[in-house]
């Protein structure tokens, strides 16, 4: 199997993009037409809906909002340095990202109880609520996994593993939270004014 | 470039003298894409298998619906009455499976999962697919989805009910019926299960098409059943996503208290509060954004095999290589912005609807340019009947009499009519149901000594055939007619209304070609099954076929091809071509005249480009580039 998996690598080399990156890119596409199905519906009910309600968004989601942002700006940051082979800016880096995505779950959370302290709850008198609680839970998913990704990556930095010559999977992981940093921006514009 | 082959033989070499798989490694949890075709194919046999028996049941109930049904009584226990009469409730129980298994399971796992998974490393000349891992997972999702709803066979208050579509409130109501209790939560979670498993195949086969051809291996010089895969891939990945939002509402609504879809509904049918403002017509267009493009998944990768087995076996090239990618790419186009035919009795606006009549009936261009394409490669070709051409003809007539019903429902004016009636069972059977079973059967039957080493029965394979378009025409056919008097599909019985007793006999002809057809299944199972045990050996290239799967050793090795893989010269279809040794010439032998590279003509790209006479704008894919191959602007071939 290992002499298999060399071949693999070898032959990887030539392609002119890295399939794992393709693929990357490939998975993105399909969570966004995911996402796409989903506001859609959300425009839909919202116009030929009768009871919609509509509420105001728990601040934390402004704050959440920020803390994903700033988590994108120091992976950017911990990706860089790999490139120039500062592997201690790397490891601050990617714990940072790591910490700052942690906080990002546990202020999604505080935005719910918030939200349900003001009984906009799950399943409560209108879609709009069920709307919401989908939309940022769908992507807290998302952003779960991405946490899981950097916690392997903060073990791969702590062991030297991260650096100008082993890009492939900071590179993949960049990919990935950047993307789902871009689509909460998307979708806290789009809930704030929808 | 030596070098580098040099040592890329020696660790393939060292991997078949050391490596000693286990059963384990080797046949449940491979990572080799030839065992996970294999492994979906079986999957998919079984899983039709059960459809059909399930289809077979209740034709035996619509044709004799006054039968003492006792005789199915070890099969389907309690479902029988004491009367010996089946449960209506559990008569759309099978209905509903039946479609789902067939849609989904056979047709979409069981035909991509398998063609797409043994044909797009070996014919686009890659070592494996992109991940093999990821591919792995993909089988093992699909298996436990197929559990699942296995599973749902046997509840006490039987499987999911609402019919394929699952629309709700009838699937959003836990207590609207029995079936659409435990069974309709299965259903879902086993549709989850399976789209994740759609999804990461889907991912796979994209990106080994684009990314992970050999060297030669241009766009504009795949053949056309990659082209199709990796078009219903896209698909697959646009829509299926859709589809998971969908259910996943769905879901919300059951167990959650949610109300997406759910209006009116008093509170004792909820078991709690009063479900109000929801819209059920939300959930269909989230279904049919899938659901149409969902008709060309099944359909696109059985049109693929079905031109390369008609090119193969008319010995002439594909008529119209561009038109047939064109009429593809046009199709998977179209396929997104037609949903709403499903949709028309809905109370759409007529304006909207109109669209989407146009929209439809556009599909018939691309749709008539290749079945004009497949009649003219196949006019005075020097055409050799295998059962694997009979079926590809077979599917060819299908796609014909179906597509033109499809003009009929195509029609909002004419679709308010027939909606829900035969008219669209028979439609949708024949276009989409029989003709990519067919695709598939032509696929097994050719690439059989590709996957197994062995020949099938020839014999049977005709006797096969012949009962089987016989029968599939048998069951179809008068549908059209029953649907135009107006006899609505999903009925559990006709014999309780007057006005269908003319349509008696005609039940009772209609049960009798079903159950002809589906014993004739039995027939191809003996066949293959008997072929995998003791077929007599193939040679390397039974059909004297050009594309690159034929090219590899008949022993399966894990990274296809010993030594290195072979480079790409010429198109795939250089079948007669005037003056050349034999009428076949396959893709890895060169031009004369081409620079052939020192030492081998059989090497992989190499970092460095490599030399040769390909520049490396054939070779990757940039989009300016294809389209403009694909228009005829630029030569395709060097």
């Amino acid at each position: 199997m290992q002499a298999h998996l060399n071949i693999k690598s070898q032959q990887e080399e030539q392609y002119t993009v890295n399939p794992k990156k393709f693929m990357m890119w490939v998975f993105i596409v399909a969570i966004c037409m995911l996402f796409a199905g989903l506001t859609s519906a959300y425009i839909v009910k919202k116009a030929d809906q009768k009871n919609w309600i509509d509420f105001r968004l728990p601040a934390m989601f402004m704050y959440t909002t920020l803390i994903v942002l700033a988590s994108s700006a120091t992976l950017w940051w911990a990706a860089r340095s790999a490139q120039k082979d500062e592997i201690g800016k790397v490891k601050i880096g990617i714990v940072a990202t790591l910490v700052l995505g942690i906080l990002f779950c546990l202020g999604q959370w505080d935005g719910w109880s918030d939200m349900v302290s003001r009984k906009i709850v799950f399943s409560g008198d209108s879609v709009s609520f069920s709307f919401v609680y989908i939309l940022s839970g769908l992507h807290l998913v998302h952003i779960v996994g991405g946490v899981i990704l950097m916690a392997a990556l903060t073990v791969k930095a702590f062991r030297y593993k991260i650096h100008k010559k082993s890009m492939l999977g900071i590179q993949l992981a960049s990919t990935y939270w950047h993307f789902l940093t871009i689509l909460w921006v998307y979708l806290y514009v789009f809930l704030v004014n929808a | 470039m030596s070098h580098d082959t040099h040592t890329a033989h020696d660790a393939h070499a060292e991997e078949h003298h050391h490596h000693e798989e286990t059963f384990i490694s080797k046949y449940v949890f491979s990572m080799d894409h030839k065992m996970i075709g294999k492994q979906f194919l079986f999957t998919g046999i079984l899983m039709g298998v059960i459809g059909m028996v399930l289809s077979m049941i209740f034709r035996v109930q619509l044709g004799w619906p006054e039968a003492n049904m006792s005789f199915l009584k070890p099969v389907l226990g309690g479902w029988i009455n004491d009367t010996g009469k089946l449960d209506p409730s559990f008569y759309m129980g099978m209905v509903t499976i039946h479609g789902t298994i067939m849609v989904f399971f056979v047709l979409t796992a069981g035909l991509s999962g398998t063609f797409s998974n043994l044909l797009i490393p070996l014919q686009c000349g890659a070592r494996d697919m992109a991940s093999p891992f990821v591919n792995m997972l993909s089988y093992w999702f699909f298996f436990m989805s197929s559990v699942v709803m296995m599973i749902s066979l046997f509840l006490s208050t039987g499987p999911a009910a609402p019919g394929w579509t699952i629309y709700p409130p009838l699937s959003a109501l836990p207590k609207a019926m029995p079936g659409s209790g435990l069974g309709m939560t299965l259903w879902l979670v086993s549709m989850i299960l399976f789209i994740g498993s759609a999804l990461m195949g889907g991912m796979n086969y994209i990106v080994t098409v684009l990314n992970m051809r050999t060297k030669g291996m241009s766009m504009t010089r795949l053949p056309l059943t990659i082209w199709s895969f990796f078009l219903t891939a896209v698909l697959g990945l646009l829509s299926f996503p859709v589809l998971l939002g969908g259910c996943l509402l769905l879901l919300f609504d059951r167990s959650f208290g949610t109300m997406f879809y759910l209006s009116d509904i008093p509170a004792e049918l909820t078991g709690g509060i009063e479900r109000l403002g929801g819209s059920p017509i939300l959930f269909q267009h989230l279904f049919w954004f899938l659901g149409h493009p969902e008709v060309y998944i099944i359909l696109l990768p059985a049109l693929g095999l079905t031109s390369e087995i008609i090119a193969t076996n008319s010995r002439k090239p594909i008529f119209g290589y561009r038109a047939m990618i064109m009429s593809l790419l046009g199709i998977a186009f179209l396929s997104f912005i037609v949903w709403g035919h499903h949709m028309f009795v809905t109370g759409m606006n007529p304006f909207l609807g109109s669209v989407f009549v146009l929209a439809t009936l556009i599909i018939a261009v691309p749709s008539a340019i290749k079945v004009f394409n497949y009649l003219a490669t196949l006019w005075r070709g020097n055409i050799r009947l295998t059962p694997a051409m009979c079926f590809a003809i077979g599917l060819v007539s299908f796609f014909i009499s179906g597509g033109l019903t499809g003009l009929y429902l195509g029609n909002a004016a004419l679709d308010i009519n027939l909606h829900d009636t035969y008219f669209v069972v028979a439609h949708f059977h024949i276009v989409m149901g029989t003709a990519a079973i067919f695709g598939m059967l032509a696929g097994i039957y050719h690439w059989f000594p590709k996957m197994y080493r062995k020949r099938m029965n020839d014999k049977l394979g005709y006797l096969h055939f012949w009962l089987t378009i016989l029968a599939a025409y048998g069951v179809f056919f008068p549908m059209h007619f029953m649907g135009l008097a107006g006899v609505p599909r999903r009925y559990y019985a006709f014999n309780l209304l007057e006005e269908f007793d003319v349509w008696t006999d005609l039940n009772v002809f209609i049960s009798v070609a079903a159950i002809i057809g589906g014993f004739a299944q039995l027939i191809f199972l003996y066949n293959f099954f008997s072929s995998v045990l003791k077929g007599r050996p193939t040679e390397q290239n039974p059909w004297g076929s050009t594309t690159l799967e034929w090219t590899a050793p008949i022993k399966h090795i894990h990274g296809n091809w010993e030594g290195d893989i072979p480079t790409v010269y010429r198109w795939p279809y250089d079948y007669s071509v005037p003056g050349a040794e034999h009428d076949f010439i396959p893709q890895n032998v060169p031009h004369e005249g081409d620079l052939i590279e020192p030492n081998d003509h059989q090497s992989y790209r190499s970092p460095g480009g490599g030399g040769g006479h390909t520049d490396t704008h054939e070779v990757h894919f940039s989009v300016p580039n294809f389209f403009k191959k694909l228009f005829g602007l630029k030569p395709a071939t060097a």
